[in-house]
């Protein structure tokens, strides 16, 4: 803004030797993150008590303060991001999730089998078609600079990639998941739109499954430093002579605790080393015309970050969770960088193909809150 | 007279405007480009973002896109027209002394609620919950009981029978009496137990009437079972932790991410009603057993019968870490209520 005041930037460029003409500077812009966990931790806290004591009405309200303000705080080129939704419509959303969630415990609770699995089944048949909604949904109220996103990708394509080829990866043991997820970042990455602009994806399988091999050695090696110590712990727990010796009882534990902390630790290690590396894939694999994307997130760090959010949430009794919200924020913003090729002033909203305006919406973006981990 | 600037999208393009507000006269809006170019507007024409924090705000211009603007405060006095509610809100997140008397408030509101608003619900709403879906729930599980781990009793009729006399006995004249049903099944997997369902049928292990020194102690125990129906604690459990549930959710349900965080204390807070439910149902069962001349010390004997047994005859970690010190609080109360008698 106060380079306007400059007297030489205006005159600068006209001046430009003609070199050639199509080869666009890349530019860095770094992602600011401003939130301050002060600030944000009287928002949060007011959201908690005016949800509860409106037995979770406000929780829309709450939700749509929460998202402007991790919007409003995230800047890229010096502009924030802004979060449209109206809460109302989240509310929506949010109802038809608590009824879900209410008569599934309820079903569960009485142990109404007969009813429970078909629901159960029911709604699963749905969830692509949520992930469509909610990414429908995202993508219409989220904008920078007064240019609005919008997922354009049809319900059939989701069916395809969130039910359909999962299945199929299931019944061939797994081995097809990375290619799995790449197809769902393919759907989601190709399905969004900036102003007129068209985002692609594009990513090497082979890359995929790196990181995939190297989490089924670790966990096959887990599983069987596990299958190890629980057999000792059996055969610890047998030499006693008449199997009811409370010493032996007692070292049995000692050794078959461990052991089940180990796994769960393994698995927790697994996880986040895979969803930080797939995160990272997703966005340095997507383009926004010439410009693109970098995301260089550390599984040390993730790890990190979410053990000791997780135990600070704990030993709070919940109260650390907007510090560890806006801690998460910080590290994902330093993370992540555009790197624009070409003027970012140039963007607009005019449709750069006629198929991509969706003429009649026939079905509208509805949020369930559904995380798909990207 | 004060102005602020800020950057004016028209919603068409990436490009922004460094303009200059300023508000001359109330209700009327003027904006100035760096070329020295004004525009008024009706501020009854505008739509302004509400305040959230140190955030920028925005000022919607119908079909002219948008201005972003950081200067915050100025808003208030010029656009006061705002929805009261989340004005009202915004007064609130912005102070420290707010924040932190609502977080106390959150905490009180909530541990009272969890001690007494849940348990108080579950009570009153409990008697108004049709039968037809206590006995719809409790066939179920006798459906899957009988599936996988109970066989029919073993035990040889004439036993069975002269314990229905007992229980028949004990049952005359309550007020749901002709709910009540007891039935045995042979279960090894369970151990010696009993439980009540909540449409009135009390099962019985073989496993338990075997262990059991006379019949005065099955009947402490049926007397227990009877207790829990009477109190309706099936339905009554399944209401509290309904609302354990929709409490956990309006407090963690705005943090993504921590469910796995969320889910662990509600199963740990749930036991905790069960624990008073227990104590609610030994009570009952003392004032029965005293009222048909029966003494509570045969219940305290048969707890003890089931703890001893359950440590020796089982070397599971299971059985090791459920074994809390509230039974011997039960086995005490049962004592102190059998001395009363005596009296």
């Amino acid at each position: 803004m106060s380079q306007n005041d400059s007297p030489y930037l205006d005159s600068v460029p006209p001046e430009l030797p003609a070199g050639p003409p199509e080869m666009p500077q890349e530019q860095r812009h770094a992602t600011v993150f401003t939130g301050k966990t002060s600030e944000f931790f009287g928002i949060w806290i007011i959201n908690v008590v005016l949800s509860i004591l409106t037995l979770g009405i406000y929780s829309a309200w709450a939700k749509v303060r929460t998202e402007r303000y991790f919007y409003s705080n995230t800047k890229i080129a010096g502009s924030p991001f802004e979060y449209l939704a109206d809460p109302v419509r989240i509310l929506k959303g949010r109802l038809i999730a608590y009824v879900l969630v209410i008569t599934l415990s309820i079903l569960a609770h009485l142990q109404l089998f007969f009813l429970l699995v078909p629901f159960y089944l029911l709604i699963l048949l749905t969830v692509p078609w949520m992930i469509y909604l909610g990414l429908r949904f995202r993508a219409r109220y989220s904008a920078w600079r007064g240019l609005k996103f919008r997922f354009v990708d049809g319900i059939y394509e989701a069916y395809v990639n969130f039910m359909f080829k999962p299945i199929l990866g299931f019944f061939t043991g797994n081995l097809l998941w990375p290619w799995v997820r790449l197809s769902q970042h393919e759907y989601m990455g190709n399905g969004h739109r900036f102003g007129g602009k068209r985002f692609s994806f594009q990513a090497d399988l082979g890359r995929y499954y790196l990181p995939f091999l190297i989490s089924m050695g670790i966990g096959a090696a887990a599983l069987i430093i596990y299958m190890v110590l629980i057999f000792a712990s059996i055969g610890i727990g047998g030499m006693s002579p008449e199997g009811g010796d409370k010493p032996s009882t007692d070292a049995m534990i000692w050794v078959m605790l461990p052991a089940i902390i180990f796994l769960y630790v393994a698995m927790f290690v697994i996880s986040i080393y895979i969803h930080t590396k797939y995160m990272n894939f997703f966005w340095n694999g997507l383009r926004l015309g010439t410009h693109r994307f970098e995301s260089s997130l550390r599984t040390r760090d993730m790890l990190w970050l979410y053990f000791s959010n997780g135990i600070a949430i704990l030993l709070s009794l919940g109260l650390a969770a907007p510090w560890a919200m806006i801690r998460m924020a910080n590290y994902r913003a330093a993370h992540f960088t555009f790197i624009s090729a070409g003027n970012i002033d140039e963007l607009s909203a005019e449709f750069e193909s006629g198929r991509d305006s969706t003429g009649s919406e026939m079905l509208d973006a509805l949020d369930l809150d559904m995380g798909i981990g990207l | 007279m004060s102005n602020i600037t800020g950057i004016w999208y028209n919603g068409k393009s990436s490009r922004g405007q460094t303009v200059r507000l300023s508000m001359p006269v109330p209700e009327c809006l003027q904006i100035e480009n760096d070329k020295g170019e004004v525009s008024e507007f009706d501020s009854q024409h505008l739509s302004i973002s509400t305040r959230l924090g140190s955030t920028h705000r925005t000022i919607q211009i119908p079909d002219q896109g948008h201005v972003q603007s950081e200067d915050n405060a100025i808003f208030d006095t010029w656009f006061p027209r705002q929805s009261r509610v989340e004005k009202l809100v915004d007064w609130f997140e912005r102070r420290k002394t707010a924040a932190l008397s609502a977080a106390a408030f959150t905490v009180i509101s909530v541990l009272l609620f969890y001690f007494f608003g849940i348990p108080y619900a579950a009570l009153k709403v409990a008697p108004h919950v049709s039968p037809s879906i206590e006995r719809t729930m409790s066939e179920q599980v006798m459906k899957v009981l009988d599936l996988s781990h109970a066989n029919p009793s073993k035990l040889p009729l004439v036993k069975q029978q002269a314990l229905q006399t007992q229980f028949k006995s004990i049952i005359a004249g309550l007020p749901r009496e002709k709910e009540l049903h007891l039935l045995f099944r042979d279960a090894p997997s369970m151990g010696a137990n009993a439980f009540a369902l909540p449409n009135g049928n009390i099962v019985m292990t073989d496993d338990l009437v075997k262990l059991a020194k006379n019949d005065e102690q099955l009947v402490s125990v049926m007397a227990h079972e009877v207790g829990h129906h009477e109190h309706r604690h099936g339905i009554r459990q399944t209401l509290e932790s309904a609302g354990v549930l929709a409490i956990i959710a309006a407090l963690f349900g705005d943090i993504s991410g921590t469910s796995m965080t969320a889910t662990l204390p509600a199963v740990l807070l749930q036991n905790g009603y069960s624990r008073s439910h227990e104590q609610e149902a030994d009570d009952f069962a003392f004032q029965l057993l005293i009222k048909h001349g029966r003494s509570p010390q045969a219940f305290a004997d048969m707890f003890k019968l089931i703890q001893a047994n359950a440590v020796l005859d089982d070397s599971g970690a299971i059985n090791y870490l459920s074994t809390h010190p509230a039974s011997k609080e039960r086995i005490a109360r049962a004592e102190q209520a059998a001395k009363q008698i005596k009296k």
